[in-house]
């Protein structure tokens, strides 16, 4: 059974005709199911809780790059271990805007229809960050981030640089599991490699995957969870 | 008119695929253990063990002891080298500890403040070389 996970902002004018469109290519491909409107007063976790309990499959994003974290992060909450493995879908409402969906090879609403019904699956291990999960990348600019990697050593950029955190899907690192911090200054680059980190920052949040905000200090790790995605053709990773 | 010549970094091209590369705004504090090439350019307190090479640029500072297989240093260390093979001091190194590895070159103008031992027979770790640069060619 499907589940479509409608986010908050999709109530808007501009956006019906984009979901009047959805609609009719899921009931034409027959790929019909329950709607979820998130709201105010709706909380995506215990919603979604509930269709698990009612023996829900699938569910899908509908919205932007930050309705499929919030959408990854109750799924990952919710299931219990990898056998009983939820599927996350995706339907970007404005899919030139979503980084996410480009890495999945999900280009436009019709595709994002057609992929959902091809059911092409990839199992990603989503990394821990504090109470959440990311997929790809989580960024931040280092003006008073401090870093403790492995509890081993702790690392100190520059001001005026960028911290990424990489979960790169493709990487092997031989059976280990491992998260790359790279550190961006103008004309050098600085690489770690790490299991886990103590991340710290008074000043300014981390974005996990482009999209979602997340107060510091926090506990990075790859100790995530495994995620089904259905993903497209065309996909970067 | 005449050109000045540049000054030799300890980093060689080759050696960009290391696994951790500190970079030359960044400051890391505590112990440094890899099985990968190292490449230090920054500020490093603490300690350094690896199983593979560690570079150190020239405008780098290290305050630790370093472990590793091979070493090529540039910049400042204030600690302890222990280097299973060769270790390699350009000319703008400055080691203020103790050294013990068993090939060993010096560049004029490298500043060594401790003592140095050689730890096996030079002749066997040259031979070593030659071998493993024999088969490098072998397979090119």
């Amino acid at each position: 059974m499907y589940i479509y996970v409608f986010d908050d902002f999709t109530q808007q004018n501009k956006y019906q005709k984009s979901i009047q469109q959805i609609s009719k290519r899921l009931t034409d491909l027959g790929l019909n199911g329950k709607i979820i409107q998130l709201g105010i007063s709706k909380n995506i976790s215990s919603s979604i809780e509930d269709e698990i309990r009612r023996g829900a499959k699938t569910i899908v994003a509908v919205g932007n790059d930050q309705t499929t974290l919030k959408t990854l992060n109750a799924i990952a909450m919710s299931q219990s271990d990898e056998k009983h493995c939820l599927c996350l879908g995706v339907i970007p409402l404005e899919p030139r805007e979503s980084h996410l969906s480009e890495l999945l090879g999900i280009s436009n609403i019709n595709d994002a229809c057609e992929i959902l019904l091809a059911r092409r699956l990839k199992i990603f291990n989503a990394a821990a960050f504090g109470q959440n999960f990311f997929l790809f990348r989580a960024a931040a600019p280092a003006d008073g981030l401090l870093l403790d990697l492995d509890k081993n050593f702790i690392v100190q950029p520059a001001k005026d640089e960028i911290v990424e955190i990489i979960n790169d899907p493709n990487k092997d690192w031989q059976g280990d599991k491992k998260l790359v911090l790279k550190i961006k200054h103008k004309n050098s680059e600085s690489l770690f490699s790490f299991r886990e980190a103590i991340a710290v920052n008074q000043k300014t949040p981390i974005i996990l995957d482009g999209s979602l905000p997340i107060a510091l200090p926090a506990r990075i790790s790859m100790e995530g969870q495994k995620i089904k995605i259905i993903v497209g053709k065309g996909r970067v990773i | 008119m005449f050109n000045k010549q540049e000054a030799k970094n300890a980093i060689p091209d080759g050696s960009k695929d290391a696994e951790t590369i500190i970079g030359p705004s960044v400051t890391v504090k505590g112990n440094l253990n890899s099985d990968g090439n190292i490449i230090i350019e920054g500020v490093l307190e603490g300690g350094v063990k690896t199983a593979g090479e560690v570079f150190v640029g020239n405008k780098a500072q290290i305050t630790a002891n370093i472990e590793a297989k091979n070493s090529h240093i540039g910049g400042e260390v204030r600690g302890n080298l222990k280097i299973e093979e060769r270790l390699a001091l350009l000319a703008s190194a400055k080691i203020f500890g103790d050294i013990e590895c068993s090939s060993l070159s010096v560049e004029a103008g490298a500043i060594i403040n401790g003592k140095c031992t050689m730890t096996k027979d030079y002749k066997s770790v040259k031979n070593k070389e030659e071998k493993e640069l024999e088969v490098e060619e072998e397979k090119v």
